[in-house]
């Protein structure tokens, strides 16, 4: 637990985009909601190496929404059952069905797709909450933290410059 | 755009798809047996064990090396192993997630091999307390034993001693009354009297008329007296012929009562042999009820396979997978085809008696997905104990809601070897040797549930040793047996059945112990008539006497009649013609 709160403080503290760390963290949270082995999930993954997003973000995210998304398993298995049984979309799901490529991503499990929706509906409003947060902590607690005498102090310390070389 | 594209990433990607793809292909065997055994253990409720997955990708197919899987009830023992299954997938459909196997070959099943380690996955509850032996090894004969006659009679009230007092105290009240009304009838002065008079009248030499007027009226007069006395001599014979009869059907009633009780007590206490009607029932019953419950048993764990539960969900079908959460929602195919089918399984069984092979086809939990039933069909030749077994069946479950389950064994020439029938104190049975022909068909339709074994068995040797008289006489019986039929019908529901077993052998040992009871009915009935006989014989002496005594009024009757009506003639005549000298 602690490792990843340090690996997240470096994340937050790198000058990576802020961009890029909210939309890893988007990717992440797709990637944690769907079952790990899923070919959309390798989809997901061929995206992140491709796009330059934060790749510390989007394991870190995966890990921790991978760790929620056991919690809200049964919230993916009744919405998932809602939109699979949803009598208007009956007729894209049995296009989808009788299709190898979308049978293989198992789109008519109901904690898969439940798991896409919820994942799809909170990704864009991740994202923008994301970009804000990180921005707001780097104009803020970042450089409040960053003028303390006691950072400033350790900074110039040979133990500072060694954990620099090293990381 | 150039910023946010990482062509090294892709790269990147690349290697890593490559690496994970190899170690996959060098996981690949080792993921699929743990797959295996993982899913198996959870499906079968005990351990399931590979020894080795051999996964090949063109043409995509699997075998399977030393497959054990437990048997859940008996954690040390092996359901099924099988030393080698192979087959190929159709690896199109495989994408679709729907296991189709157009061939399967299993080679070395067994059944009931031993573990060297409990298969057990959960910890067994403590065992429930075992039935208690039945004394008779399960074997309950009717007992033919001489009931205790003193106890009897001592027990018993004999109706028939009552019955012979009553009728004693009935004769001796009629004697008493008739000894009275005797003692008023005119008695034999009365009558000598009588002949006196008519002699005096006779011997009478009249000189005068007056004498002849005299003498005429004294004759009329005692024709008169002996007329009102025959009369009444008369009235008490008829009477008394009347209470005579009366007595007579007394005394025979009270004769014939002890008969009554002699029946009355065998009724009670004897022996028939109508409790050992069904003795085949307590020879085979065990035996089939045993191979009965052995096939309820591999059906109850074949029929699951059969049918996926399916429920519906918002009016649409959903199955709950078996390795995954949520549920898997089933939309309309344009080309339907079942999750799972096996088209055909070839399949090499060896038991002790020898290697049956046969085949499976259709095997699938959507039967109405292919729109046929699962058949089976295996033989056995040349066997060790047996020329030749034969099993053939059809488990339909096209229709769901209407399943048809049927099977059928024939088996030739099975040789029969100290196969135990009755381990009863009281009459251990044994068939030493024999050879049986069988043929047993069953059907499951729905919840009812029909078995017929039909059997015959030729150069039959039956062993068989009785503790006491009627034993000895069955086992006698069964000695001379050289050839029997059995017939079982199994009928009912798979929860409750009945099994009725019947035989020729049921005759046999009916006629046995038919004699055997009849002789011990016999001692017994002699030795009740002999007790009854005794206890009631000095009374029925005395009721014999005392009408006896009655009767004897009837002698006297009948000799004052006659004498009174002889009188009477003679007085007649003397006033019709009267002797008159003149």
């Amino acid at each position: 637990m602690i490792k990843m709160i340090l690996k997240l403080l470096k994340v937050l503290n790198s000058e990576a985009d802020p961009g890029q760390i909210s939309l890893a963290l988007c990717f992440a949270l797709l990637s944690g909601f769907l079952p790990f082995f899923s070919p959309l999930n390798i989809i997901v993954l061929l995206v992140v190496f491709l796009i330059r997003v934060n790749l510390s973000a989007y394991f870190l995210g995966t890990a921790f929404f991978a760790g929620i998304a056991y919690l809200l398993d049964p919230l993916f298995n009744r919405v998932g059952l809602a939109v699979l049984t949803a009598g208007a979309l009956h007729g894209l799901w049995t296009t989808l069905y009788n299709s190898t490529i979308w049978r293989l991503q198992r789109f008519n499990n109901t904690v898969v797709m439940g798991g896409i929706v919820v994942g799809v509906v909170l990704a864009i409003p991740l994202f923008l909450l994301g970009n804000f947060l990180i921005r707001t902590y780097r104009e803020r607690i970042l450089s409040w933290v960053r003028k303390l005498r006691l950072v400033q102090v350790l900074k110039m310390s040979k133990f500072y410059h060694l954990y620099q070389k090293l990381s | 755009m150039k910023k946010w594209i990482r062509w090294k990433g892709l790269i990147a990607f690349i290697i890593v798809g490559i690496a994970a793809l190899l170690i996959w292909y060098l996981l690949a065997d080792w993921m699929v047996k743990t797959a295996i055994e993982k899913t198996g253990t959870a499906l079968a409720g005990a351990r399931v064990e590979l020894k080795k997955a051999d996964l090949s990708l063109s043409p995509p197919g699997l075998t399977l090396f030393d497959l054990q899987v437990t048997d859940k009830e008996h954690p040390l023992t092996n359901a099924v192993e099988v030393s080698r299954i192979a087959f190929t997938l159709d690896g199109l459909n495989l994408l679709r997630r729907k296991v189709l196997i157009r061939e399967m070959a299993m080679q070395g099943v067994r059944f009931g091999t031993p573990r060297s380690y409990s298969g057990a996955i959960t910890k067994a509850p403590p065992g429930a307390p075992s039935a208690s032996k039945n004394e008779e090894g399960g074997f309950t004969l009717p007992s033919v034993k001489v009931p205790d006659v003193k106890k009897i009679l001592q027990e018993e009230q004999l109706a028939s001693l009552q019955q012979i007092a009553d009728a004693r105290k009935e004769l001796e009240d009629a004697k008493t009354a008739w000894k009275t009304r005797v003692a008023a009838l005119p008695d034999q002065k009365a009558i000598d009297a009588y002949e006196k008079r008519i002699n005096d009248l006779r011997r009478a030499r009249p000189r005068k008329l007056k004498d002849y007027e005299r003498l005429a009226g004294e004759a009329s007069s005692l024709a008169k007296d002996i007329e009102r006395d025959a009369k009444t001599v008369q009235a008490a014979r008829k009477d008394f012929s009347a209470t005579l009869a009366a007595s007579r059907q007394q005394l025979t009633a009270a004769e014939k009562a002890p008969q009554d009780d002699i029946r009355r007590i065998m009724d009670k206490y004897g022996v028939s042999a109508g409790g050992v009607g069904n003795m085949s029932r307590l020879l085979f019953g065990n035996t089939v009820s045993t191979w009965v419950g052995r096939g309820m048993e591999w059906y109850g764990r074949v029929k699951p396979l059969l049918t996926r539960l399916r429920s519906r969900k918002n009016g649409v079908a959903v199955v709950k997978p078996a390795r995954a959460k949520g549920m898997d929602v089933r939309f309309p195919e344009y080309h339907p085809l079942p999750d799972f089918l096996i088209s055909a399984v070839n399949v090499s069984l060896q038991e002790p008696q020898g290697t049956f092979t046969g085949t499976i086809k259709d095997v699938t939990t959507e039967q109405a997905a292919i729109n046929r039933p699962t058949t089976f069909a295996f033989s056995g030749e040349g066997l060790a104990d047996m020329r030749s077994l034969r099993l053939d069946g059809m488990l339909d479950h096209v229709q769901p809601d209407k399943p048809d389950d049927r099977a059928t064994i024939t088996v030739e020439d099975y040789r029969l070897a100290g196969m135990q029938l009755s381990r009863s104190d009281r009459f251990p049975v044994s068939l030493a040797r024999g050879t049986a022909h069988a043929a047993i068909t069953a059907s499951v339709a729905g919840d009812d549930l029909h078995v017929q074994v039909r059997a015959r068995v030729s150069a039959a040797r039956f062993t068989a040793a009785g503790q006491d008289a009627f034993t000895r006489l069955l086992a006698n019986a069964l000695a001379k047996v050289t050839a029997f039929t059995v017939n079982a019908d199994v009928t009912g529901t798979l929860k409750h059945y009945d099994v009725s077993i019947s035989s020729d052998l049921d005759r046999v040992l009916k006629d046995a112990a038919g004699k055997a009871v009849r002789e011990q009915a016999a001692k017994a009935e002699k030795a009740i008539k002999d007790a009854v006989a005794q206890k009631t014989a000095a009374a029925l002496k005395g009721v014999q006497g005392d009408f006896a005594d009655l009767a004897s009024v009837n002698r006297i009757l009948s000799g004052r009649e006659g004498r009174l009506d002889d009188l009477l003639k003679r007085a007649q005549e003397s006033v019709s013609k009267p002797r008159i000298r003149l």
